[in-house]
């Protein structure tokens, strides 16, 4: 499951995102193109909710570059639930996490970057 | 039926004052500043500052507008709403202004119903166009300013080449990078003659000191004298100006900006030549445009107001609208190889995590960190000092990440060198380059990188060319223009901040006449500047696809290629190794 929504996730080409509504926008339409049911908010425990709980794949989305320990306390307070199998951060910038948290997969997409590196 | 007219309403009258009419003010000539001053009521001039925002003066009830046809133009619309009286010493010269307005627009009006293709002149044009070529011309004899955006290696030159020997518009001016300006009298020498079979006379100018030119059909000069001969260019009565790789005008601000849009005001004629116009932002378009066609976009407040995200932003909001803007008032022409070549054999791309030397990337990094810290600590530094400051930690950084998989990427290109490919090898630094020559030395390879003569670039290009040597390693911004058409890979060994320098790089491989498939390897590291490079990357490849109108790929197409060029190394790696277990 988690592969299938990183290549949903993967065909986004937003040129710029200004506003983190944006990102939001993009994500739930490519996730709706791919078939992929979801959950918007999802709660995962008291005082804990996930933007999108995509069966048991977790899509936090972040716009600018967040501070790395908060996003790490994070993603391990997230992925403490068993709602969750894996959890992937979206964002238009790259983050640096590792590729496992709790024992559970970690990935990330920066959308920036599925632009390539060179024109096409 | 009526016979239509060969102007438009705003230009077909004279917008001046008629006998009786009311008036509203004075319009006269500036001589100093080259402008056209209207002195009238407020709700006029107010009204001029909001029409036209390329209006200065910030003189109560009073408007400047610069001496450009374009201009001339809007004024002579105002007036007809407006009527102001002339002043007597000024009427001639704006009898003469508004004609030659009339004319420009008379010339765009009749341009659009040239031919869609056009042949070049066989008398005095010593080659064959193809289809897409022809109508290369088609369009470049249609505008008089205009940008020639065709992808690298699609023929730019020989277009241009064209367009001069059916113009005869001599003499005139190639404003080239240095490297390329023995490239462009090689390529005039093959294609263009005059129409008695005599050659042209080309004469290439040299130094920063002007002197008197010697007559010739067509003067040859790099960007960087651009600014020494600022004044004396600007009154040599060039009638056509040829702008290669354009992409150097892309920062207003400098002297040779300055210098290059005062040879472009008296140029009648005006071509910008690039497959890459833009490097960064969006924004950079205006730069370009405006040495092309003055105001054509408004001026650079109002066009980050109207088409970026506020006044003096860069990224473009809309850029696709922009490219379609340009290309449907026929400034720009833009093919892509997918367009026109439909049996080059196709570029495929692999972005490829390597490893990277921790310790030495954090030893080089060491320096750094006390850069870092006080940047952080010390409050009292001035703002220039902080900028100085943040670019050496950039570049600190940037070349610790490329020395650190130095010895990686070495391992990578020595593997493709074994296996029989021609490699071209790119990298920024100077310093990273030493590791890969001293690496690589064993393949004897060629250097192209800013620190040669040009008697010794033109040496390692005839080297590669020639097949003395498989492997060539060029500085990244080195590459524009360079025809290296005998690599079969391509490998980044450190990125640049620019894709359109990314894609400039792996052009000079991929252009016409290539029989192979290309493979394209940007070897990235985990740690370092290469992920925020990336990022940036993305944002600026976004805005340039939109503008120029490209083709966008799919996640499958990208897929396709990456796993293609990554099959090719794995089958490669496992040759090399059962070679070797044969061998022993």
């Amino acid at each position: 499951m988690t592969d299938a929504v990183l290549d949903a996730l993967r065909e986004i080409r937003l040129p710029y995102a200004l506003y983190e509504m944006d990102i939001h926008r993009h994500v739930m339409e490519a996730l709706q193109t791919s078939g992929i049911p979801f959950l918007h908010e999802a709660k995962l425990s008291k005082g804990c909710r996930i933007d999108y709980l995509a069966g048991s794949v977790g899509i936090e989305i972040k716009k600018g570059k967040p501070n790395e320990k908060r996003l790490m306390a994070q993603l391990m307070r997230y992925l403490d639930s068993d709602a969750l199998e894996s959890i992937i951060v979206v964002g238009w910038h790259s983050v640096r996490i590792p590729p496992v948290i709790n024992g559970k997969r970690a990935e990330q997409v920066a959308l920036s970057q599925l632009w390539g590196v060179s024109l096409p | 039926m009526n016979k239509p007219h060969d102007l438009p309403p705003y230009l077909r009258i004279d917008g001046a004052q008629a006998d009786g009419e009311q008036t509203y003010g004075t319009l006269s000539y500036n001589r100093r500043s080259n402008c056209w001053v209207i002195k009238a009521d407020p709700n006029v001039t107010e009204l001029c500052k909001r029409l036209f925002p390329g209006t200065v003066s910030h003189r109560r009830g009073e408007a400047r507008f610069t001496a450009h046809r374009r201009l001339i133009a809007d004024m002579n619309w105002l007036m007809m709403r407006y009527p102001l009286i002339i002043a007597e010493r000024d009427q001639k010269r704006w009898a003469e202004a508004l004609e030659q307005a009339r004319e420009y627009v008379r010339k765009r009006q009749a341009a659009l119903r040239t031919p869609a293709r056009i042949k070049p002149d066989q008398a005095s044009f010593l080659g064959t166009l193809t289809a897409f070529q022809e109508e290369g011309l088609a369009f470049l004899l249609r505008t008089d300013r205009c940008l020639l955006a065709d992808e690298m290696g699609l023929g730019k030159t020989v277009q241009t080449l064209a367009l001069l020997s059916h113009l005869k518009a001599y003499p005139a001016i190639v404003i080239a990078p240095a490297h390329l300006i023995s490239n462009w009298e090689s390529e005039i020498n093959r294609f263009v003659q005059k129409a008695g079979g005599e050659p042209l006379t080309v004469h290439a100018i040299k130094g920063l000191k002007p002197y008197t030119l010697p007559q010739a059909d067509i003067y040859l000069m790099h960007y960087l004298l651009l600014r020494g001969w600022k004044q004396y260019l600007a009154d040599a009565g060039i009638e056509t100006v040829i702008f290669d790789e354009i992409q150097e005008l892309r920062h207003s601000g400098t002297e040779k900006y300055s210098a290059a849009s005062l040879l472009a005001d008296q140029g009648g004629r005006v071509i910008g030549l690039s497959g890459t116009p833009i490097y960064n932002r969006g924004a950079e378009i205006w730069n370009v445009v405006n040495i092309l066609d003055f105001h054509f976009l408004g001026n650079y407040e109002s066009f980050t107001r109207e088409w970026c995200y506020g006044y003096g932003n860069q990224i473009v909001a809309k850029p696709e609208l922009l490219g379609d803007y340009l290309r449907r008032e026929g400034i720009m022409l833009r093919r892509t190889k997918q367009d026109v070549l439909y049996d080059l054999p196709p570029k495929r791309r692999l972005v490829m995590t390597i490893e990277s030397n921790h310790a030495i990337y954090q030893k080089l990094m060491e320096p750094i960190a006390e850069k870092l810290d006080q940047l952080r600590s010390d409050g009292e530094l001035s703002g220039s000092k902080r900028s100085v400051l943040k670019m050496e930690i950039e570049q600190g950084e940037r070349q610790a990440t490329g020395i650190a998989k130095a010895p990686f990427v070495a391992q990578f290109v020595r593997a493709l060198l074994e296996g029989g490919e021609k490699v071209l090898l790119f990298a920024h630094h100077h310093q990273v380059m030493d590791r890969y020559q001293k690496d690589l030395h064993s393949f004897s390879p060629a250097f192209i990188t800013g620190r040669e003569t040009q008697k010794q670039k033109e040496t390692s290009l005839e080297r590669f060319m020639s097949g003395k040597t498989d492997l060539c390693c060029i500085s990244l911004r080195s590459a524009s223009g360079l025809n290296l058409q005998q690599a079969t890979c391509v490998v980044f060994g450190e990125l640049d901040w620019s894709p359109a320098v990314h894609s400039q790089a792996e052009d000079r491989a991929h252009r016409m006449g290539q029989k192979d498939s290309i493979l394209c390897y940007y070897l990235v590291s985990k740690g370092g500047s290469d992920q925020d490079m990336q990022d940036a990357l993305g944002l600026k490849v976004s805005q340039f696809t939109a503008l120029m109108g490209d083709q966008v790929k799919s996640q499958d197409e990208i897929l396709q290629e990456s796993q293609y060029a990554q099959r090719y190394v794995e089958q490669l790696v496992r040759r090399l190794l059962d070679d070797r277990m044969n061998m022993e």
